[in-house]
Formats: structure tokens, sequence, C-alpha cells
């Protein structure tokens, strides 16, 4: 029977306290952290490797960029150059908020959305020099005009 | 929606020549004077990891210009920790807190920090 269940049955389930019967066994504080305590040789282990990969992106080439872009801003036109307002560094993600994507005109792609939501407060990545910007595809010219989120 | 971030809104070919025309991603770039260089490029389900300071810290050319990082020679990198700050205090209090260095001090030998 539950293996016919949806997804959403499945969630009700969850949500009422229904566990799947193949859960992991109790056991003792004792146990518990000797359990956790073997497991933390890979948390390290992983935590070093995404070091070096970072190391590794560190020495990636740069491309120069060559063409002059242009784009909207809050304070009108501004070039790739603009978007760093100062800093070193800029980051650009890309989010679908335009005609066409789902949830327009009145949201930004749900995934989109939920990664904007995610970004934590900018102070302490600029407190490192950088900068992190969105930017959205061109608004039709016949969609009314998008408000500024 | 609430987001504090900047937008901006692409007029040319700026999504096509980074690889987000079709779907979402994240690219890092850094500047020499007017000069601008793309630096690193994530999407996918590594673009779903970004959101915290580290997380984009780490695709960065200058990655978190801390002391420990395995970074090119002069790279600008300063002590862990003691660069942190409330995030409305940074502007004000630039200068590093000799009370917060000395937190961070203590906490290195009895809390094993740096591991």
């Amino acid at each position: 029977m539950a293996s016919k269940a949806t997804g959403k049955e499945k969630d009700m389930q969850h949500r009422k306290g229904n566990l799947p019967k193949n859960t992991p066994p109790i056991v003792s504080a004792q146990e518990w952290e000797a359990a956790r305590e073997q497991l933390l040789v890979k948390e390290k282990s992983f935590t070093r490797s995404r070091d070096a990969l970072a190391a590794e992106r560190r020495r990636m080439p740069w491309l120069a960029v060559e063409k002059k872009y242009e784009f909207d801003g809050p304070k009108g036109k501004a070039s790739l150059l603009d978007l760093f307002d100062g800093r070193r560094q800029l980051i650009v993600y890309r989010a679908f908020f335009e005609p066409g994507v789902f949830g327009w005109p009145e949201h930004a792609c749900r995934g989109c959305s939920f990664g904007a939501d995610q970004v934590a407060h900018l102070a302490h990545l600029n407190a490192r020099d950088e900068w992190a910007g969105r930017c959205r595809g061109t608004p039709s010219p016949t969609a009314s005009t998008p408000t500024s989120p | 929606m609430g987001w504090e971030m900047p937008w901006y809104t692409i007029t040319d070919s700026f999504d096509t020549d980074f690889a987000v025309n079709e779907w979402h991603g994240t690219n890092a770039f850094i500047h020499d004077g007017d000069k601008v260089f793309r630096t690193y490029f994530i999407n996918s389900r590594g673009d779903e990891a970004m959101g915290s300071t580290w997380n984009y810290l780490d695709i960065t050319a200058l990655g978190r210009q801390e002391e420990w990082e395995d970074s090119p020679e002069n790279y600008p990198q300063t002590a862990p920790y003691k660069w942190w700050n409330w995030h409305d205090a940074y502007a004000a209090d630039a200068s590093v807190d000799p009370g917060w260095n000395k937190v961070v001090d203590n906490a290195k030998v009895t809390l094993n920090l740096n591991d």
C-alpha cells in the first residue's frame, strides 16, 4: 500500500508522525558519539577536499572580457565595471524574471526566487571587497514594465 | 520579495556570452583598473549550493582571503575570524577590535579553531 502512495500522500504521512519502517537503530549516547566520531573522519576529509578544490579555482586562468556590456539598473545604464560598485570582485547570478517565465509578472522563476532567498547578508561579502548582484533577461517591449525587485 | 541584492536587467548578449541564456548560473569577475576578467562560472547543482558567504568566497579568484588558505604568493590574506563583524558595523568600525581579537585568540586555544 505504501508503495502506491503518491508523493503528497507520503508527505502527509510523515507530517502525522508516520516515519518509514527502515530507519537506523536507536542507540546509547556513547554508541551515538562513537558513530559520529567515526563519520567525522569522512566529514573532515570532505572539508579538506573542498578547501583544495577552492585552491584550484584560485589558480584557474582568467578570461579578459573584451565586449562592452550595458545593463539597466536602479541608477540607469550601467557597464559591467559599474556593477562592481567600486569593489575588487563581482559575483553575478542570472535570474529569470521576464516574460515567458513561470510566475511572470508577479514573480521571478520559482527556482531563481528560491536561490535568491538563500543569499546571506551582503555586508560580509562586501567586507572582503566583493559584491554580489543578480541580473535578469530583457523584458519584452510589449510587456508591462516589471516592478523592481 | 525582500531581496537586498542589487538587480540589473540584461540588454545585450551578456547572458549568451556567459552561459546563462537558457538556465541559471553564477559568474565571478575581478577587475584591474578598467580591465574586467571572468574568473569562474558555476551552474547546475554547484550553483544551487551558493548563498552563504563562504560558498561565494570559495568560487572567487581571491578566495576567503584568510591566512590558512593555499593561495598564490602575495594574495591578500588576513587572520580568520578576526575580520568578522556585525553586518551593520563593518563601515563604522573598520579597524580590528582588540576585544574581539582576544575572544578569537582564546577560542583558538580552547576550541581548536582552524580545524
